[in-house]
């Protein structure tokens, strides 16, 4: 099964995929669950990062480095298992702005990615993000970056079983069935 | 306590004021909480016990930019104790892009997490677009 959950700045969505992570590798009775990490290391989000490790710490996830998507092969074989990649709009970030890929190219490497990905586990958990209404006009990449991101979630939308927005730690279902109101 | 929230001038406050259908309802502005004022003509002071809380949004700005003696958190709790009933009303900021300016990445943030805070403990949370609302819990 494929959960995409997306949401504001600080709406709590990663807290709640990793909490939907457990519970569906918990109802499976799987024990490898997998943490896709896509931020880059800098000195910039070391706070960040360091907040993420706290809230995943005792859950029991093994973290993957993998700001350009996972290396081949760091998975391993089978199915067995419950990812959780998070998130979106940081993958799509590094590809371009790090990697110098072009925003169509980095779409389409991206759930060509994500494809192969629903393959190597149960459930696959991506988190996107909500930055499509602030109403503001950004330059020419900027506008490439929303754009291309937007794309890709509607893609992602299309492919899941399971859609959210998650408001404020409160699961909004817009496509699949009702997840619980508190995970 | 129940949250009402939406993006800005979709009519929350009005939302909240008919939902309470009480005339002279009191309303606080959240950035006078803590003690700050605001330039409105008759600030609502602490005292009068209000039934909406309005642009929380405001306290976690301020709290931000100038810092305030409590956190937010705490003036929120000392505020639930006392207004157990009480209608808080919030913008939705966090709808975009992560700005390039640390506090204004912040205040996005801390908006957020404080909405999460609340939702946690609210008896329902609605959000308010042109003027309707839809009931998220």
């Amino acid at each position: 099964m494929v959960y995409v959950l997306t949401g504001a700045s600080g709406s709590g969505k990663s807290e709640y995929a990793e909490r939907l992570v457990c519970r569906l590798a918990r109802e499976r009775g799987i024990t490898e669950k997998i943490y896709l990490a896509t931020m880059e290391r800098s000195p910039g989000n070391a706070a960040r990062i360091a907040r993420h490790r706290r809230q995943r710490a005792g859950r029991g996830f093994r973290t993957v480095e993998a700001p350009f998507g996972p290396a081949d092969g760091v998975l391993g074989t089978g199915r067995e298992r419950v990812i959780l990649l998070e998130c979106m709009s940081n993958l799509l970030a590094n590809l371009v702005f790090s990697g110098g890929m072009p925003f169509g190219e980095a779409r389409e490497t991206i759930l060509s990615r994500i494809g192969e990905l629903t393959e190597q586990c149960l459930d696959l958990v991506i988190v996107t993000n909500e930055i499509f209404s602030d109403g503001n006009r950004y330059d020419g990449e900027t506008a490439a970056y929303i754009r291309t991101l937007g794309e890709i979630n509607c893609r992602l939308a299309a492919a899941a079983d399971e859609f959210y927005e998650i408001v404020y730690s409160v699961p909004l279902c817009l496509k699949g069935e009702r997840l619980p109101k508190k995970e | 306590m129940e949250l009402v929230i939406g993006g800005s001038f979709q009519g929350k406050l009005a939302y909240a004021q008919r939902k309470l259908k009480q005339r002279n309802i009191i309303v606080t502005e959240a950035e006078i909480l803590d003690g700050g004022e605001i330039g409105a003509p008759e600030p609502a002071r602490r005292t009068e016990t209000p039934k909406i809380l309005n642009r929380l949004h405001e306290l976690v700005r301020r709290q931000i930019w100038t810092g305030t003696p409590q956190t937010v958190t705490q003036i929120l709790d000392e505020l639930l104790r006392e207004n157990p009933e009480i209608v808080i009303v919030c913008d939705e900021v966090g709808y975009g892009v992560v700005p390039v300016d640390e506090r204004e990445e912040r205040y996005r943030e801390e908006v957020g997490r404080t909405l999460c805070y609340l939702a946690e403990r609210a008896e329902r949370m609605e959000r308010v677009v042109g003027g309707i609302a839809m009931r998220i819990r």
